[in-house]
């Protein structure tokens, strides 16, 4: 599909892709210093090093996976999950997570 | 796998910015993401780069990484939660005056960025409150 930015594997198999309006339009016009961090992003679904989490309020559709610090942030990528598509929402940088995240 | 932990403690942000824009009055800028259902709103100009400091499941401090000023606050969840819980209601949704003014897509975008005004001037007032009543110092944070 043209629409698709990226797509990777996460640690369970699971496909998710990053569209080029999710990138560019919603992840960039927020976190414009992500542009240079895009590996970072994907390896953050590839190889989440600090795990994939499911949200308190959202335990139907949104989970999240986490990648290593450079003090004092997380890279967290918020992904939709989608039997048919599963695709990221947006990416940004954390200190914590939130209390109510459960590790899958 | 590593626990992830708590980075950075509230005590190790400065709050100067809050207490300037609530002191002179500046305008705080609001921006709702549709597609994640987050409203991002900043107390002036925001910088190129922020991190998130969550305060509890549905609302995050912004801040400068690299002067760990506070620059804003993020709702996630704002239209399915936060809107319900706090009585905005009146003030997201469209009501039948407003519906009657739309015509066009032009009318549509005015519409949605009143919309975004208004409810991001409750938004500064209850975070104000909530902020006040986390850290029992009013000092300490926005006033």
């Amino acid at each position: 599909m043209d629409d698709v930015f990226f797509e990777v594997t996460d640690p369970k198999g699971m496909v998710v892709i990053c569209t080029k309006d999710c990138w560019h339009n919603h992840i960039l016009s927020r976190h414009e210093s992500l542009a240079a961090q895009i590996e970072t992003v994907k390896l953050t679904i590839t190889n989440p090093t600090y795990g994939v989490y499911r949200d308190a309020n959202f335990s139907d559709r949104r989970i999240y996976y986490y990648r290593n610090p450079s003090y004092p942030r997380y890279m967290k990528v918020v992904v939709r999950e989608d039997p048919d598509r599963s695709e990221v929402i947006t990416a940004y940088e954390t200190d914590s997570m939130k209390p109510g995240e459960k590790l899958l | 796998m590593s626990a992830i932990n708590q980075l950075v403690k509230m005590e190790e942000l400065d709050f100067s910015r809050v207490r300037r824009a609530a002191d002179d009055g500046t305008r705080f800028k609001g921006d709702y993401d549709a597609v994640d259902d987050t409203l991002f709103v900043y107390f002036g100009e925001r910088p190129a780069e922020v991190i998130v400091h969550y305060l509890d499941d549905f609302i995050g401090l912004l801040y400068d990484p690299a002067s760990f000023e506070v620059v804003g606050i993020q709702v996630e969840a704002f239209e399915h939660s936060y809107v319900p819980n706090h009585d905005l209601s009146s003030k997201w949704e469209l009501n039948d005056s407003d519906r009657r003014l739309l015509k066009s897509t032009g009318d549509l975008i005015q519409a949605s960025e009143r919309k975004v005004r208004d409810v991001t001037k409750e938004v500064e007032r209850i975070t104000r409150e909530s902020l006040i009543g986390r850290s029992g110092n009013r000092s300490l944070v926005l006033v």
